[in-house]
């Protein structure tokens, strides 16, 4: 019997937040206790936009992958698809083409290849992982074959606009963050497809015996993450005013790290885009820590890997 | 006798959440002797190998091998007392030859670990000649058939040495010429002084093969003798017991014809169904392990395709057709395996209810959680499903409480033809009841269920009709009360019984 003393706001929290979060949150506030101790400017208005900013990318990227892994899925190649989205809008721009279509068209790409791993996902028997390992590196060719190699740069103001633009003291594009989590929120939560994400990760054979069509829906949640891949490109490359035929490498890793970091399991079922903001903020604010302590980039590496795997371990630990 | 054996059980019992599967069971085997175990699907049997292969922890009692009492048996400890088990599933590794395979762990090492393969092969086709196999020590197993595998792992067996081999239906997937060539096997097992326990529900083999039978039922020993001194007939009433007082589900209400499959068979599995459910209708259907039953509710109830025939849900042709639309047509499988596919185990209670009815809780393309609550806290209470809340993952609950839970997601779909697979197995003696209280509760709405169970007095009690099956056909539909369990249990053996 539940008790009925307890407050709603504390059942409202519990709800939002897993228990099993909160060994992160405690470590992620425990960092910020000690850099905030330790760099005088970490704590500073300037660098929280700074951070928010940085992880905006990674942060719009792994909320598609949230969903896309609650239900069971995974996309390898989310890190070359930013390049190949890149590229081509980066090209269309150059050629001087009015900058909405280009957007238009770089969404609409990351949507197809969205659809091309998930009609490979869903269609075979291969392991996802397998499959957009392979389509991650098919795409990277692409990418360089699009460029020949070399990058475009200057992509001109008016699509520099994004990820400059301002909405009072706050960068438009950690809006679009936000509108992006709230948005993955409501779905998984308020919607027939979010159960269905759950449904189908939880136990696939049961969710498609209850009548549910599985295999659409797969492919349903590959293009969701894909058109968010196209998104996160659109973010990065008008940060960087360029497009580099190589600049997505490692965000594929890094948004799985996220998203697991956050406590969504790679077998799926389970998870929350609260856990992945969790995630999301904790690799940011150690990149960003660990630069304003002027520690080598290499022991970046270091240290983001073996937080990822204190965080997996630590969930193992509490599941059972 | 008692220098002579080198087995012996005492008072062994095993309960699984609180249900005895296993209650006080004595046991014996004598060099040479081979032992059978008969009884129906769930007397114990297979919990006992299992126990004494040590996969299984026992409670209480005591086991003696070879003059030695074993306070404790890992599938290690059993195997170094020279206990081997040949299960159904073959426990080969397939891309190494036969040779390996039967030294496999204690291959001839020369200096630095390497292998000595001449010996190896000379030693394998020693013990193959032993045993007068006819098999090349240098063939891979997988080129192998289903029967020279099983001839591969008897000699495994013996040589590691075994004293005991236990075989577990050893012949289920055998031709007569494969059985008659393992009998000569365990002929020459006999010979080297191996005691064999021979587990099979073929009556025929056992009064061939064994020399003496033990028969459990309910997880008793309910009849030892030597195998000459007893008849197929005092075996199967051994297995079956006595009648019991029969409450049974009165007959009112079966009215029109719901659904209907027309000589539908698959190729190597079933042949030829034929089933009339009408509304209000339990109709069990009986059979071993075996008999094609799971496979063929599994395909009236669009799973899995067919052949050839018909299956009509209230008219309607539902063969071929999608499952999302057969289940839309009113027709659900609740499978065996809860955990596995019936339930979203790391879901909740009123997600795993709303499962199958999305739209029912939904305006466009939103759930609308309060009506999700509202109905599943409604099924929570009739179904009287022990959780903490509807919130509660499913996976926290009892076998009866997931049991219950895989009902409540049809009911919320409003279907009319349940098909169910062991509705009960594994569950406690009171969600046993409820669940047959839903069984009926349905019935009386005119509502319709196909019911799969290993279980006599189930089916005894609850249907109205029980269709027999036996190597992939229905031989016999018989209608209860009138009906004995010898009947029924001779029908799924074998007609030989029931001609005396």
């Amino acid at each position: 019997m539940p008790s009925e003393n307890q407050s709603v706001s504390s059942k409202m929290f519990r709800r939002i937040i897993n228990v099993q979060q909160w060994g992160i949150i405690i470590v992620l506030i425990l960092l910020v206790i000690i850099l905030g101790v330790s760099s005088p400017v970490f704590l500073s208005a300037r660098n929280i936009r700074n951070i928010l900013q940085q992880v905006s990318t990674l942060g719009i990227l792994s909320m598609g992958m949230t969903v896309l892994m609650i239900s069971g899925g995974i996309d390898l190649s989310v890190g070359s698809s930013i390049s190949v989205v890149a590229v081509i809008v980066g090209k269309l721009l150059k050629a001087g083409v009015p900058v909405g279509y280009p957007i238009i068209i770089g969404l609409l790409i990351g949507c197809v290849i969205g659809l091309i791993n998930g009609l490979l996902a869903s269609k075979t028997r291969a392991h996802p992982f397998i499959l957009t390992l392979g389509t991650m590196t098919l795409f990277q060719g692409v990418a360089i074959i699009i460029t020949e190699g070399y990058p475009i740069t200057d992509l001109g103001d008016k699509f520099e606009w994004i990820g400059g633009a301002t909405v009072g003291k706050i960068p438009f594009i950690v809006i679009l963050f936000f509108v992006v989590m709230f948005f993955c929120f409501f779905v998984l939560k308020y919607t027939r497809l979010g159960r269905k994400a759950y449904a189908i990760g939880g136990n696939e054979y049961t969710t498609y015996l209850a009548g549910i069509k599985v295999r659409l829906y797969k492919v349903v949640f590959y293009v969701f993450c894909g058109f968010l891949t196209g998104l996160a490109s659109l973010v990065l490359s008008s940060r960087i005013s360029s497009a580099i035929p190589t600049m997505g490498t490692g965000f594929e890793l890094q948004s799985i790290g996220a998203v697991v970091i956050g406590g969504t399991p790679l077998t799926g079922g389970r998870g929350s885009v609260w856990g992945t903001l969790t995630g999301v903020l904790l690799l940011g604010i150690i990149a960003n820590g660990l630069n304003l302590l002027h520690v080598e980039a290499s022991w970046q590496y270091v240290v983001t890997g073996a937080v990822i795997i204190f965080a997996v371990i630590l969930h193992e630990h509490r599941a059972q | 006798m008692n220098e002579q054996t080198i087995l012996r059980i005492h008072g062994v019992s095993k309960s699984f959440s609180g249900v005895r599967v296993l209650s006080d069971v004595e046991f014996d085997l004598k060099p040479g002797e081979v032992h059978a175990i008969v009884g129906e699907n769930g007397a114990g049997k297979s919990t006992l190998i299992k126990i004494l292969s040590g996969a299984y922890e026992r409670e209480g009692g005591e086991i003696i091998v070879g003059g030695k009492s074993y306070e404790l048996l890992t599938p290690r400890i059993a195997q170094d007392a020279g206990i081997v088990t040949i299960y159904q599933e073959r426990n080969l590794v397939p891309h190494l030859s036969v040779g390996e395979n039967i030294l496999i762990g204690n291959e001839p090492k020369g200096a630095f670990g390497t292998m000595k393969w001449k010996e190896l092969y000379s030693r394998a086709g020693e013990i193959l000649k032993n045993l007068n196999l006819k098999l090349d020590p240098q063939a891979t197993v997988h080129s192998l058939g289903s029967a020279e595998q099983q001839a591969v792992e008897i000699a495994k067996a013996l040589y590691k040495n075994a004293k005991i081999v236990i075989m577990d239906e050893p012949t289920a997937s055998l031709t007569r010429a494969e059985i008659d060539n393992l009998f000569d096997l365990i002929e020459e097992l006999k010979k080297e002084k191996v005691g064999v326990i021979y587990i099979s529900h073929r009556l025929d083999e056992i009064f061939r093969i064994a020399d003496r039978v033990t028969v459990l039922r309910d997880g008793f020993k309910v009849l030892e003798r030597e195998i000459k001194a007893i008849n197929k007939d005092v075996l199967v009433k051994a297995m079956v017991g006595e009648e019991l007082t029969i409450t049974h589900v009165e007959k009112v209400g079966i009215t029109d014809e719901l659904f209907e499959a027309q000589g539908v068979g698959r190729e190597g599995a079933f042949w030829d169904i034929d089933i009339q459910l009408r509304q209000g209708e339990i109709i069990g259907i009986s059979g071993m392990v075996g008999s094609g039953r799971t496979e063929v509710v599994r395909a009236l109830a669009g799973i899995d395709r067919i052949d050839r025939g018909r299956i009509l849900l209230k008219g309607h042709e539902i063969q071929g057709k999608a499952l999302d639309e057969i289940i839309r047509l009113g027709i659900c499988f609740v499978p065996e395996d809860r955990d596995a596919i019936g339930l979203i185990s790391a879901m909740s209670v009123a997600g795993n209810t709303t499962l199958a009815s999305l739209p029912k809780i939904s305006r466009g393309p939103l759930l609308r959680l309060a009506s999700e609550r509202e109905l599943s806290e409604t099924f929570v209470k009739t179904l009287n499903i022990q959780a903490k809340n509807i919130h509660q993952e499913v996976r926290f609950l009892s076998g009866g409480n997931r049991q219950k839970v895989m009902v409540a997601k049809w009911l919320c779909k409003g279907i009319e033809v349940f098909i169910m697979d062991e509705p009960t197995q594994g569950v406690d003696v009171g969600a046993r009841e409820e669940i047959h209280r839903i069984m009926k509760h349905l019935t009386d709405e005119g509502k319709a269920i196909l019911m799969v169970s290993s279980d006599l007095d189930e089916l005894m009690n609850m249907s109205h009709r029980i269709a027999v099956m036996r190597g992939g056909h229905i031989v016999k539909i018989l209608a209860t009360p009138e009906t004995t369990r010898e009947e029924v249990l001779s029908f799924a053996i074998g007609k030989s019984i029931s001609q005396q």
